[in-house]
C-alpha cells in the first residue's frame, strides 16, 4: 500500500475528517441523551465547519494572520500523519509506523494551541495556555511510561509488531493507563480545566474567530481520531488480512471508545488544575509504571 | 461556474441556518429574562436541537442575546462585544428592558434602550418572555441569519 | 443517588425535549398583552396612573381621548387591570408576538366623548357598569339624566326642584 494512500484516503484525510466529525456528533448527541435532552443533528459538525470557515473574519494585526493559518495546519497535518503511523492493516505500508516518531506527531496539536494561546495577547487566551501546557506535561509521564512498557514488552519500536507481539497483562495495564491520558489529551471533562468554556472563554481558542477557529474545530475533529485510534489499533492483536474487514473493526472500536470517554465525561465534573495534575502524576503515572514493572518481570 | 456558485451560497446559507452559535450578555438587567434564557438550555426545551451551542466568547457567536436596560457600567462593554462578532451577525433584544428600559427607564444609571448603540434586529417582548418565545425569537434571528450575504473563505464576497 | 444512576435513569426516561415549533400553550391566567374594549372605557386615566413602567398614556382632547399602549415598555404586572373600573382592560393569554422594528406593537385608540343631549357639548359619560355600581337599580328617569353633561344635570335638577316646589306650593 502506498504512502500517499495513507495520508490521504485512509486512515488519512478521507477517513479522518468524515471521522472526526462523526466523532464530534457523538460526542454531543451521547452527552445530550445522557441528559435526557435531544442533542444536535446528524450533520452538525460539517454545518459548524462550513459556517466558521465562510465568516467575515475580523481584522487582526499584520504579520498575525500567518500564524493562525499555519498553527492549525500544522497541528492538522501532524495529527493526520500520526494517523497514518497506525497499525490498523496488517500491509507494509503501517509496517513503518514508529512509536517515537507518533508521539512526537501527537505532541505537536497541544503545542501549536498552547502557542495560539499566547499569540492571542488575550488574558484567558494566556491562562488558557498556561494550563493546557501543565496539563500535557502531567499527562504525558504517564502517556510515554505506559508506551515504553508495550514497546518494552513486545520487544520492539514499531507499532505493528507492538499491536501483535505485546503479553496480554502488560497490555492491558499499559492501555488501560493510556485510556487514562486521553480525556485530557482531548481536553473532556473532567480534565477540561484548559478550555473550560465557564470560566476562561474556552481558554487559548477565546481570540480565534472564523476560519481561524473553523481549522483549530477541524484539528481537533482529527485528533479524536488519531487518539481514539491509537488505542483501538494497539487493544487487538488480530488481523483478519482483509483490509476492509480490518478497517471496520478498528472504526468500531474507536467508536465504542468514544462512547466510553462521553459517558465519563458527562458524568464528572471539572478539576482543578493541581487537582488534575496530582490525579496523574499519582493514579496515571502508577498504572502506568505497573505495566513497565510487569512487563519487566513477565 | 455560475451553477457552481449557487450551490455554494446555497450550501452556505444552510450552514448558517443549521449552526447559530450564541453569546448571551446581561447589560444590567434584573436575572428574570437570564433565567429564563437559560431554560431554553435545559433538555425540556434544548436550543441545541437547532444545532445552537452557548458560547463563551464573542468572536464564536453569530447570535447576540441581550437582556436588561443598557446602563452606563455595561455600554462601553456591550459595544465592545458587539464589535468583536465576525460578520454576518444578528441580535436578539430579550425582554422589555432593552427595548425601552422598563421600569428603569430615566433612572440616571440606564442609558439605553438598546438600538441606540447597536442595531437590533428581533425583539422578544415579556417580563420575562417564556423560553418558547425565547427560542421563536431565536429562530427568527436564524432566518435574518440566512438572509445576510455569503462571503468565501477569507471573506471574499460571492453573492 | 450516584450520578450514574441519574445517568441511567435519564436514559431510561428517554427524551423529553419539545421539537421546536412544538410548544406548551401558556396558563389560562397568564398575562400577555393587554387589550382594551373601547366602548366600555370612560377616559379616566386610572390604567395610566398606577402604570409602574409607563406603558400606558391617556391623553385629553376637548372633544376625543387617546389611550396609547406600548407593549416594548410594559412588565405585564397586570395592575391596570385591576385598577380598572369599568373592566375595559384585559389580557390575552398568550405570548406576545415577536417583532423586528422598534415600537412595532405601540397602539393608540381614540374615541370622541359622547355628546350632551341637552346642549351637545361633549362630556365623559358613565358606562352601565359604572352606573350599576353607583345606583344598584336603574331607574328611568337617572337613565335619561346620566345621557346629559353635568351643566345640563344640575340646570335638570333644578329645574325639577323648582317644578316641584311650585306645585306644592299650589297644592297648599
Amino acid at each position: 500500500m502506498p504512502s500517499w494512500f495513507a495520508l490521504l484516503i485512509f486512515p488519512g484525510f478521507l477517513y479522518a475528517v468524515p471521522m472526526g466529525w462523526l466523532m464530534l456528533w457523538l460526542e454531543r448527541k451521547i452527552l445530550a441523551r445522557l441528559q435526557s435532552r435531544i442533542g444536535p443533528p446528524f450533520y452538525q459538525p460539517f454545518f459548524d465547519f462550513i459556517k466558521l470557515m465562510t465568516k467575515e473574519p475580523l481584522r487582526r494585526a499584520s504579520g498575525e494572520d500567518i500564524f493562525y493559518l499555519l498553527l492549525p495546519l500544522l497541528a492538522l497535518g501532524a495529527t493526520v500523519g500520526s494517523l497514518t503511523l497506525l497499525p490498523i492493516l496488517p500491509s507494509s505500508a503501517s509496517a513503518v509506523g514508529d512509536l517515537v516518531l507518533f508521539v512526537a506527531l501527537v505532541e505537536v496539536a497541544p503545542i501549536c494551541l498552547v502557542l495560539l494561546g499566547f499569540l492571542s495577547r488575550s488574558i484567558f487566551g494566556q491562562v488558557g495556555a498556561i494550563r493546557e501546557a501543565t496539563l500535557t506535561i502531567a499527562t504525558n509521564l504517564p502517556f510515554i511510561t505506559a508506551l515504553i512498557a508495550l514497546a518494552y514488552a513486545s520487544g520492539s519500536l514499531r507499532l505493528m509488531e507492538i499491536a501483535s507481539n505485546a503479553p496480554l497483562a502488560t497490555r492491558a495495564i499499559a492501555l488501560l493507563a493510556l485510556l487514562f491520558c486521553l480525556p485530557i489529551k482531548l481536553r473532556l471533562n473532567p480534565f477540561s480545566v484548559a478550555n473550560a468554556e465557564q470560566e476562561i472563554y474556552q481558554g487559548a481558542l477565546t481570540e480565534l474567530d472564523g476560519w481561524r477557529l473553523g481549522l483549530w474545530e477541524l484539528t481537533h475533529a482529527v485528533e479524536w481520531v488519531a487518539l481514539s485510534g491509537l488505542i483501538a489499533s494497539l487493544a487487538v492483536p488480530w488481523r483478519s488480512g482483509q483490509a476492509i474487514l480490518d478497517a471496520i473493526l478498528f472504526a468500531l472500536l474507536s467508536l465504542v471508545l468514544v462512547v466510553v470517554l462521553t459517558v465519563i465525561a458527562g458524568a464528572t465534573a471539572r478539576l482543578k488544575l493541581l487537582q488534575a495534575s496530582r490525579f496523574y502524576w499519582r493514579w496515571g503515572f502508577g498504572l502506568a509504571l505497573l505495566a513497565l514493572v510487569v512487563s519487566l518481570f513477565l | 461556474m455560475e451553477a457552481k456558485l449557487s450551490f455554494f451560497v446555497h450550501l452556505v446559507r444552510y450552514a448558517r441556518g443549521r449552526s447559530p452559535w450564541l453569546f448571551h450578555l446581561n447589560c444590567g438587567g434584573c436575572n428574570g429574562c437570564d433565567i429564563e434564557f437559560l431554560a431554553c438550555l435545559t433538555p425540556r426545551y434544548d436550543v441545541e436541537q437547532l444545532g445552537i451551542r452557548l458560547e463563551g466568547s464573542p468572536r464564536h457567536a453569530d447570535i447576540l442575546c441581550v437582556s436588561g436596560p443598557v446602563t452606563r457600567n455595561t455600554q462601553a462593554a456591550l459595544q465592545t462585544i458587539y464589535a468583536q462578532m465576525p460578520a454576518p451577525k444578528v441580535v436578539v433584544a430579550i425582554g422589555s428592558c432593552p427595548a425601552s428600559g422598563n421600569v428603569f427607564a430615566d433612572s440616571p444609571s440606564v442609558v439605553g434602550p438598546l438600538e441606540k448603540f447597536i442595531p437590533v434586529d428581533v425583539y422578544v417582548p415579556g417580563c420575562p418572555p417564556r423560553p418558547n418565545a425565547i427560542l421563536e425569537g431565536i429562530a427568527n434571528a436564524i432566518e435574518q441569519l440566512k438572509t445576510k450575504p455569503v462571503t468565501g473563505i477569507g471573506g471574499k464576497s460571492h453573492a | 443517588m450516584s450520578i450514574w444512576e441519574i445517568l441511567a435513569e435519564n436514559l431510561r426516561q428517554g427524551v423529553v425535549t419539545l421539537r421546536y415549533p412544538q410548544r406548551v400553550p401558556p396558563p389560562a391566567r397568564y398575562r400577555g398583552l393587554v387589550q382594551i374594549e373601547l366602548e366600555d372605557c370612560v377616559g379616566c386615566a386610572s390604567c395610566a396612573y398606577v402604570c409602574v413602567s409607563a406603558a400606558i398614556h391617556v391623553t385629553e382632547e376637548r372633544e376625543t381621548f387617546c389611550w396609547s399602549y406600548d407593549p416594548a415598555k410594559c412588565t405585564f404586572c397586570g395592575r391596570c387591570v385591576d385598577a380598572c373600573p369599568t373592566s375595559a382592560l384585559q389580557m390575552q393569554a398568550e405570548c406576545p408576538p415577536i417583532y423586528h422594528c422598534a415600537g412595532a406593537l405601540a397602539v393608540t385608540y381614540t374615541r370622541a366623548y359622547p355628546r350632551c343631549e341637552g346642549c351637545g357639548k361633549p362630556f365623559k359619560v358613565a358606562t352601565q357598569i359604572l352606573r350599576q355600581r353607583a345606583y344598584t337599580e336603574v331607574s328611568g328617569e337617572v337613565e335619561t339624566l346620566l345621557r346629559l353633561c353635568p351643566v345640563c344635570r344640575q340646570k335638570e335638577a333644578i329645574k325639577s326642584m323648582v317644578e316641584a316646589r311650585r306645585i306644592k306650593e299650589a297644592t297648599r
